[in-house]
């Protein structure tokens, strides 16, 4: 059985786009279980896209300085069913999260669970299922 | 085939519809089941299937499309939204079952489970395919599309919009080997009044026809292999793209 | 979607009762969730925190280990050292068996069953008929079923030898045929059971098997598509977005 394009569409443009390299779900790979983390800081903002979402907090360091640490989460579907939603982890606010650091030390980390002003806590870690 | 034949296929087909009783599913709505293909060039410029080839943007909409910086999401293998995906130049098949219809796509595997019971939309989550509720209006097929954020494109000649996007399709069998898809555009941040579009959908019947699998793939160099972007013999890349401008491009 | 049907609906679309367990073919519509201890992660048994994931101390293939031939069994280890060459961690189709880990949505009609994953949108159209194509190669291949009782048996080939069994580096060659079993036990448990046949690969045929239960009938389907979002965006270049200056003067 022959599958047919229409005749048109064959004739194409070039695709310059390069393609993104990092894996999304490798975690041993990217981080490290024996660096676990503990920030307080302010969202700087929120990415609820899958496979993975992404939290951005501003975090002040022992030195005064102040560096923006990027979490990776469940999918925008999982964070959905555990209740989150597009105006749950607000832009400016101040918020508690845990996780772990990438292994190339980097500020990335796996963000496992997240804590907002008003006490209202939740898993942000992915299910035995990844992706 | 040329234009002009086509064009008053599509009349007849057009008053032909109004006759046109659509054959049933054992639970007594129309039936859409087959295998279609919208056959136009829609998915490079919607323009080319609007009402009045007019698309109405805010100025303040086409100063930010025209300042975008970006490539066309679906050259990323991302899911094209809706309602481009109805248009995009690859078959579909719908399957009906009691209180549901699904849509599936060629095209890079997409798919909606659309429920014809009344449900408020999801809140609080974007898709790129939104949440699609349906409901019939006699024998036309009503989708009322939500939550469909502002990352998609309705076509590859960068048609944005913003994450207020609400599409309502319509789905009317018009006759043995037809459907008449209407899609009604609204956007508050990007148009000034909502506008429609309107585009024969065509089945299939080719013996033996079965969907396949199409993949958006990583070839040997790190480029997306896209099913619909493969690289041009020589020349501009862009000359296909530029070959299809507003208001000239033709359903073949 | 999972409404209370009626039977006269049912028996409309071509089922005999209500009852799903008691017609025959079964129904077997509805949404399933895999009970497979982190098999994504690997089919083999394995220690929990291996890749974060959950403990398994069965996994999901029977007898435990895998008959893969010598030069295959060096190939699997060493992939285990290359996480980064996973091709579900770049967004691609898991492919069958592999994307029946992840929860789906069936819809059956006496012709086809359709299975819908929430996983990067994935679905297949079983076909009640017909023969395989010549010349196909796919991430899901293409399955041909017919009912043995209450079990669906899907014949699938054409596969292509891209996919991988989970995280851990396991791995088939283009010349995999899978036969499936989805066996209902009762109205909410199927036992999913697939021989895996490779002759570049393996030594011999083996098996994998996993339960499947029924989600309540609250369950909403949710797309979860494949998509890196703007953290990739610095790998992109401008490509199609080169539009004609006068395309906007309408």
């Amino acid at each position: 059985m022959k599958w047919k394009l229409p005749v048109w569409s064959v004739a194409t443009v070039l695709l310059l786009a390069a393609w993104p390299v990092r894996a999304h779900h490798s975690f041993a790979a990217e981080y490290d279980k024996a660096k676990p983390l503990k920030f307080t800081g302010t969202v700087t903002k929120v990415d609820l896209i899958n496979p993975h979402s992404w939290i951005y907090v501003d975090v002040t360091g022992a030195d005064g300085k102040v560096a923006n640490w990027a979490f990776e989460t469940a999918s925008a579907a999982n964070l959905y069913r555990r209740g989150i939603r597009k105006d749950t982890v607000k832009v400016g606010t101040v918020v508690t999260i845990e996780g772990f650091q990438a292994k190339d030390d980097t500020h990335t980390g796996n963000g496992q669970r997240l804590t907002l002003a008003d006490g209202t806590k939740f898993i942000l870690g992915t299910e035995e299922n990844p992706g | 085939m040329s234009h002009r034949i086509v064009l008053s296929t599509f009349l007849l087909a057009g008053l032909a519809s109004a006759q046109y009783q659509a054959p049933r599913t054992p639970d007594g709505k129309a039936d859409l089941q087959g295998i279609w293909e919208s056959r136009n060039a829609a998915a490079f410029d919607v323009s080319e299937i609007a009402e009045g080839r007019q698309i109405p943007y805010l100025p303040a909409a086409l100063e930010r499309e025209q300042k975008a910086d970006r490539v066309d999401p679906i050259a990323h293998c991302a899911m094209p939204g809706v309602p481009r995906i109805s248009y995009m130049p690859f078959p579909f098949q719908i399957v009906q079952r009691p209180g549901v219809v699904v849509f599936l796509y060629e095209y890079l595997h997409n798919q909606r489970i659309v429920s014809t019971n009344p449900r408020p939309h999801l809140e609080g989550i974007d898709f790129y395919l939104g949440d699609s509720v349906a409901h019939w209006e006699g024998d036309t097929l009503a989708v009322d599309v939500a939550d469909l954020g502002d990352k998609t494109w309705l076509d590859s000649a960068r048609h944005t919009h913003s994450d207020a996007l609400h599409v309502v399709e319509r789905y009317t069998r018009t006759g043995p080997n037809t459907i008449t898809y209407e899609a009604t555009i609204e956007d508050p941040n990007t148009y000034s009044r909502p506008w429609k579009i309107k585009m024969p959908l065509h089945r299939n019947n080719e013996a033996g026809f079965e969907l396949r699998e199409q993949e958006c793939t990583e070839g040997d160099d790190g480029r997306a292999i896209h099913p619909l972007y493969r690289p041009a013999p020589k020349g501009d890349p862009l000359e296909f793209v530029r070959s299809y401008p507003s208001g000239k491009g033709g359903a073949q | 979607m999972r409404c209370g049907l009626l039977p006269a609906i049912l028996a409309a679309w071509g089922f005999a009762s209500v009852s799903a367990y008691a017609q025959s073919p079964p129904s077997i519509e509805g949404y399933w969730q895999p009970r497979t201890s982190g098999a994504a992660y690997s089919i083999l048994p394995h220690p929990g925190g291996f890749f974060l994931g959950a403990e398994s101390k069965t996994g999901i293939v029977e007898g435990g280990e895998l008959p893969y031939q010598p030069w295959a069994a060096a190939k699997a280890k060493e992939l285990t050292q290359h996480m980064e060459l996973d091709p579900t961690g770049h967004c691609h189709y898991e492919g069958i068996p592999h994307v029946m880990y992840f929860g789906f949505q069936i819809y059956q009609t006496p012709q086809s069953i359709l299975m819908l994953h929430e996983n990067m949108h994935a679905w297949r159209i079983i076909y009640m008929n017909g023969t395989h194509p010549k010349d196909y190669s796919a991430w899901m291949g293409d399955s041909r079923g017919h009912w043995e009782g209450k079990t669906l048996v899907v014949d699938v080939a054409d596969l292509n030898d891209k996919s991988v069994f989970d995280m851990a580096g396991h791995f088939h060659s283009d010349a995999m045929h899978v036969v499936e079993r989805f066996t209902l036990l009762d109205a909410d448990t199927i036992n999913y059971e697939a021989t895996i046949e490779d002759p570049k690969v393996f030594t011999r045929p083996w098996k994998m098997k996993f339960p499947l239960k029924r989600a309540k009938a609250d369950y909403q389907f949710l797309e979860s598509g494949c998509f890196e979002g703007e953290r990739d965006a610095v790998h992109l270049v401008e490509g199609l977005a080169t539009i004609p200056k006068d395309h906007y003067e309408h």
